[in-house]
C-alpha cells in the first residue's frame, strides 16, 4: 500500500506454554489515518499492538513502522512511536511538569511542558499530582505523555474505558486534534459508536486473527447486504444522546 | 553525542527519583529517622558507661567522723555511682532488681582507733549472685583505697605494689565500636529493604511498564534508581554521623574522607542486592523472603551487632566473604585504628568482587512488570 506508515505481516505470538495469542495477522495503516482494531477480551489486540511497539518479541511474521522492523530493532521503534498503554500509571510524587521533563528526557529532547498540557486541557494542572487526577484528566495526561517527543506514529490502548460520557466526547476530540496535526493513529477499543466516530478504518480481530477490516460504513453496508436486520427498531437517538442533552457536553472533573 | 544523550537521559532520571524519595515521608522516615531513634538506642546503651561505673548504695551504720569522710570520698570516687538510699533493707530490695551492683556497709565501729590508736574496721561489701563480678569488683576497688590509706595512716611504704595502665591511648569507648556497626546495619537497609519494598509496587501499579515503552534502559534505570537512593543514603548516613559526633562523642581516628568513601562505596553494593531482589521480584510475595534470605546472614554473620571475633575460627575465615563483612569491618579499621586505603586491600577486593557480579546479576535478571 502506498503512503502506508506501518506494516504489518503475518505476525504470530506463541507462548512458551504453546498458547497461541495471535495466530497470524496482516494489515497496513496510512499516514495520518485513525485505525481502530475493535475485538473482545482476550482477542490479542494487546499483544498484537504491544509486539509493533517493540514491547514483546515476535514469534514470526514482521511489524515495520517508519520502514523500521520492530523486531529487529524494537529500540528504534521505540523512538518515533508514542504508547499509552491500557493501565496508565505514574510515578507517584512527582508533579506532571517534572514527569514531562523527564519522559522528554528519556528520548534525548526537551519539551515546553506548559504548552503541552495546554494542549490537553491541563495547563492549570502544571503542579498537580498524577495521582490526584480524574480519570479523564490521567488519560489525557497520559496522552500528553506519549507525546513529548513528537512520534510520528500514536498508539492508544483502550484510552475511554471506565471515562464518563463527558470525558469520552473530550478525549474523542483530543485524539482528533492530533490526527489533525498528521500523526497516526492506531487504537483498540471495545466501543463500537467509539470505533464507528473515530476510526477512518477498523480491523475486527477474534481469537488471534482478523476476521474484517474496512472502514465503518462499508463494514455495515457488508453487513446489511448479507441481508441483516436489525433486532429492534432503529432509534432516532440514543440513552446516551439523552443523558448528554441533559448534563451537557462540559467536561466535568 | 550518544554517550551525551545517555547521561543526559540517566541524569534526567536520577533527578525524578530523588525528588519522588525527598517527597515520600516513609522514605524519609525509613532512611533518617529510624536510624537515628536506633543510634539513640544503642547510644544509650554504649555511650553513657565511658568507662565502667558501678551503681552503688553505701550504708554508714558507724556514724563516726572517719565514716562519714570516707562516704563523701567514695561518692566522689567516678567508678561509683551512689544511690541515695540510707536503709540496709531498701538496698536490698534495689539489689534484687538489679538496680544497683553492690552494697558497701560499713558496720559499728568502722574508723574508731585501735589499740595502736590509728582509725580501723572492716567494709563489707554485699553483692548477690547476679552481680557477683561486680561485687567483687567493688570489693577490690576498695581494698586497693585501703591499701594507699592504710599507707598513708602508717607511714609504711609496702615492698610490693600493683599499678593498672590503660594500653588505649585513643581512649575507644564501646559507643565508637558500635556505631560502625549501626552505620553497616544502616546502610544495609537502606539498600536492600528500600528498593525490594517499592520496584514491586511500582510494577504492579503499572509505573514501570510505562516507563519501558520509552527508549529508557534497564542499565538506565538501575544507576539512576541507585544514584537517587544514594543521595538519600549519603543525607542519612551524613546525619548519623552528625548525630554521633556531637551527641555521643564518636571520634574516628582515620581520615574522615576515606570514611566517608568507604561508607559510601558499601550503599553502593548494598544497593545492588536490594536491586537485583527489587528488580527481579513481580510482588512483594516473591519479594519479602528473597529479601530476607539476603539480608539475614548478612545482619547476624557480618559482625553489625556483635563483633566477627567472637565467633570461632572457621566461621570467622568463612563470614569473610559475607558481603557486609568487608564494609563493617574496614569502617572500624579507618575509624579506630587509623588504617589507609592500601591497607584495605583484602576488604576493596571481597567489595569489589561482590559489586561486579551483583550488578550483573541485577541488570540481566531485571523485570519491568
Amino acid at each position: 500500500m502506498s503512503g502506508a506508515i506501518l506494516h504489518v505481516k503475518d505476525l504470530k505470538k506463541e507462548y512458551a506454554d504453546g498458547f497461541e495469542a495471535v495466530k497470524g495477522v496482516s494489515f497496513s495503516v496510512k499516514q495520518g489515518e485513525i485505525f481502530g482494531i475493535l475485538g473482545p477480551n482476550g482477542a490479542g489486540k494487546t499483544t498484537t499492538l504491544e509486539m509493533i511497539e517493540g514491547l514483546r518479541d515476535i514469534t514470526s511474521g514482521t511489524a515495520t513502522v517508519d520502514g523500521i522492523d520492530a523486531g529487529k530493532y524494537p529500540e528504534r521503534v521505540k523512538e518515533i512511536i508514542g504508547v499509552q498503554p491500557q493501565s496508565s500509571a505514574f510515578l507517584d510524587g512527582v508533579k506532571l511538569k517534572e514527569l514531562l521533563v523527564a519522559f522528554a528526557a528519556m528520548y534525548g529532547s526537551r519539551v515546553d511542558t506548559s504548552a503541552i498540557l495546554d494542549k490537553v486541557e491541563l495547563g492549570s494542572k502544571a503542579d498537580a499530582y498524577p495521582e490526584h487526577l480524574s480519570g479523564g484528566q490521567r488519560q489525557r495526561f497520559s496522552i500528553a505523555v506519549a507525546l513529548v517527543h513528537q512520534p510520528k506514529v500514536l498508539f492508544l490502548d483502550e484510552p475511554t474505558t471506565g471515562l464518563d460520557p463527558q470525558a469520552r466526547r473530550n478525549l474523542w476530540d483530543l485524539v482528533r486534534s492530533i490526527s489533525d496535526e498528521g500523526v497516526t493513529v492506531i487504537m483498540t477499543t471495545h466501543y463500537m459508536e467509539e470505533a464507528q466516530v473515530l476510526c477512518d478504518r477498523v480491523a475486527v480481530m477474534d481469537e488471534g486473527k482478523i476476521i474484517a477490516l474496512d472502514n465503518p460504513t462499508a463494514l455495515i453496508k457488508a453487513l446489511l447486504k448479507r441481508g441483516f436486520k436489525p433486532h429492534v427498531e432503529v432509534q432516532a437517538a440514543t440513552l446516551e444522546d439523552v443523558f448528554i442533552d441533559l448534563t451537557g457536553k462540559a467536561i466535568r472533573e | 553525542m550518544r554517550i551525551k544523550r545517555y547521561f543526559f537521559t540517566t541524569w534526567a532520571m536520577t533527578v525524578l527519583l530523588t525528588r519522588r524519595y525527598m517527597r515520600s515521608k516513609t522514605a524519609l522516615f525509613f532512611s533518617i529517622l529510624f536510624p537515628l531513634i536506633l543510634l539513640f538506642v544503642f547510644g544509650g546503651l554504649f555511650g553513657s558507661s565511658n568507662g565502667t561505673t558501678f551503681k552503688v548504695a553505701v550504708i554508714d551504720d558507724a556514724h563516726t567522723s572517719f565514716s562519714q569522710q570516707y562516704v563523701g570520698q567514695i561518692s566522689k570516687e567516678k567508678v561509683f555511682k551512689v544511690n541515695p538510699t540510707t536503709s540496709l533493707s531498701d538496698a536490698k530490695e534495689l539489689m534484687q532488681k538489679s538496680e544497683i551492683d553492690a552494697i558497701i556497709q560499713l558496720p559499728k565501729g568502722f574508723g574508731e582507733p585501735n589499740a595502736s590508736g590509728y582509725p580501723s574496721g572492716q567494709a563489707i561489701v554485699l553483692y548477690d549472685q547476679n552481680s557477683a563480678t561486680a561485687g567483687q569488683t567493688v570489693a577490690s576497688i576498695l581494698g586497693a583505697g585501703f591499701a594507699v590509706t592504710n599507707t598513708q595512716i602508717t607511714r609504711i611504704t609496702p615492698p610490693l605494689t600493683v599499678v593498672t595502665k590503660s594500653t588505649e591511648q585513643s581512649g575507644l569507648t564501646a559507643f565508637d565500636y558500635a556505631f560502625t556497626g549501626l552505620l553497616g546495619f544502616s546502610l544495609l537497609g537502606l539498600g536492600i529493604f528500600g528498593p525490594i519494598n517499592t520496584l514491586p509496587a511500582l510494577k504492579k501499579s503499572g509505573a514501570l511498564g510505562r516507563l519501558r515503552t520509552t527508549p529508557l534502559t534497564s542499565m538506565q534505570f538501575i544507576i539512576a534508581y541507585a544514584a537517587s537512593s544514594i543521595v538519600a543514603g549519603a543525607l542519612s548516613i551524613g546525619v548519623m554521623f552528625a548525630v554521633a559526633v556531637v551527641v555521643f562523642h564518636f571520634r574516628v581516628n582515620g581520615n574522615l574522607l576515606l570514611f566517608a568513601l568507604y561508607a559510601l562505596l558499601g550503599a553502593i553494593l548494598m544497593f545492588g542486592f536490594g536491586m537485583a531482589v527489587g528488580g527481579w521480584a513481580n510482588d512483594e510475595k516473591q519479594a519479602a523472603p528473597l529479601g530476607n534470605l539476603v539480608s539475614f546472614p548478612m545482619m547476624f554473620l557480618s559482625g553489625v551487632f556483635f563483633p566477627r571475633f567472637l565467633m570461632p575460627i572457621w566461621l570467622q575465615h568463612l563470614t569473610a566473604f559475607i558481603p557486609l563483612s568487608p564494609v563493617v569491618d574496614g569502617l572500624r579499621m579507618i575509624s579506630t585504628q587509623n588504617k589507609s586505603l592500601l591497607d584495605l586491600g583484602p576488604q576493596l577486593a571481597i567489595m569489589g568482587g561482590w559489586m561486579i557480579a551483583i550488578y550483573i546479576i541485577a541488570i540481566m535478571i531485571f523485570r519491568w512488570e
